[in-house]
């Protein structure tokens, strides 16, 4: 079993859901992104269009960011999904300089919602937290996929991606359809036929990431 | 537009090249085994380890990774003007040597799939 996802670019109208829903799910702090979305114009007025492009740690089978962490601290597990050691990582940021996608970000200082107050979740002991959410200053974060979603699904013995629960939480918000989520070792899973059907491809090819985000371009 | 990709490229690839001119794999070695001294902090910022062996040992200058004149790459987050120092560097200049066929010791990326 191998995770991956599907972005229809041509559905996604740059909502930023995805993100919101990201950083609510993640907690992510005010400053970082696990998910954004870039946007640019193509083509010469009057023909003009906007493109918008989610973006999110791509998982990649070959990640260079896992392969330049002087602290081994990046790991793949056995569903493909890449995640950091928040307890090895010492803020080298050598995995933000090898990804070529820019989808890892650098905890520098602990910043609260709001300024001067800690909302509930915030004054949780990290005990408390699941060690994905255990994030502290001098780390770099990313993406996990949900990981903290899956698991809990796997060890009930769901499978993941089949209900809101059981999905990263950027896939069941988004209100285009734009995002899918599923097993790319099945063939019959909606991701592998979306590949096979609308020709989804991964982003910068050229750098042999074998990335697990797939875009319908 | 075009003549900015050509002159990535031309860098990218006198970078590959000046790194080939050393031996790398035997230099790799060295630094591992502290006969080159590449300085104790592993980090990023110049004066540690990562500018100490691209720049010190095997030559790189500055201009060599941080061109101001790339191609705008949109599915990069951030935009050069917004840099500070010396500016972003364009993956594609590392992807040079670290690909898997590239002369660097650290293959950090593979091989485009055709």
């Amino acid at each position: 079993m191998r995770f991956g996802m599907v972005i229809d670019l041509k559905r996604c109208f740059g909502c930023r859901a995805c993100v919101a829903a990201c950083k609510i799910e993640n907690m992510v702090q005010p400053g970082n992104f696990w998910n954004f979305v870039i946007e640019y114009e193509q083509g010469k007025y009057p023909n003009v269009r906007k493109i918008f492009v989610p973006m999110n740690c791509m998982h990649c089978e070959n990640p260079p960011c896992m392969k330049a962490c002087p602290e081994k601290a990046i790991t793949k597990n056995e569903y493909g999904i890449v995640l950091i050691n928040y307890d090895k990582c010492k803020g080298r940021k050598y995995c933000i300089a090898a990804c070529p996608y820019g989808v890892i970000h650098f905890i520098d200082k602990e910043r609260t919602f709001y300024e001067g107050h800690k909302i509930p979740y915030e004054t949780l002991p990290p005990e408390a937290k699941h060690p994905l959410h255990r994030k502290k200053p001098c780390i770099a974060e990313k993406c996990t996929l949900c990981w903290h979603r899956i698991e809990k699904a796997l060890k009930e013995g769901k499978k993941p991606g089949l209900d809101y629960d059981s999905s990263p939480a950027c896939v069941p918000v988004c209100p285009a359809n734009a995002r899918f989520f599923g097993d790319l070792d099945d063939p019959n899973s909606e991701v592998s036929k979306l590949i096979a059907e609308k020709r989804a491809i991964p982003l910068k090819r050229e750098y042999g990431t074998k990335p697990q985000v797939y875009y319908i371009i | 537009m075009k003549i900015k990709i050509i002159i990535g490229f031309i860098l990218s690839f006198v970078v590959g090249f000046s790194a080939l001119a050393f031996n790398l794999p035997s230099t790799a070695k060295s630094i591992k085994a502290g006969k080159i001294k590449v300085g104790k902090v592993t980090g990023l910022e110049p004066g540690q380890r990562f500018h100490n062996i691209h720049n010190k040992v095997l030559g790189l200058d500055c201009n060599s990774c941080h061109i101001s004149e790339f191609a705008p790459d949109y599915l990069y987050q951030k935009k050069y003007k917004d840099v500070g120092g010396m500016g972003h560097v364009d993956r594609g200049v590392c992807l040079g040597c670290h690909k898997a066929n590239g002369p660097a010791v650290t293959k950090l990326y593979g091989v485009a799939e055709k």
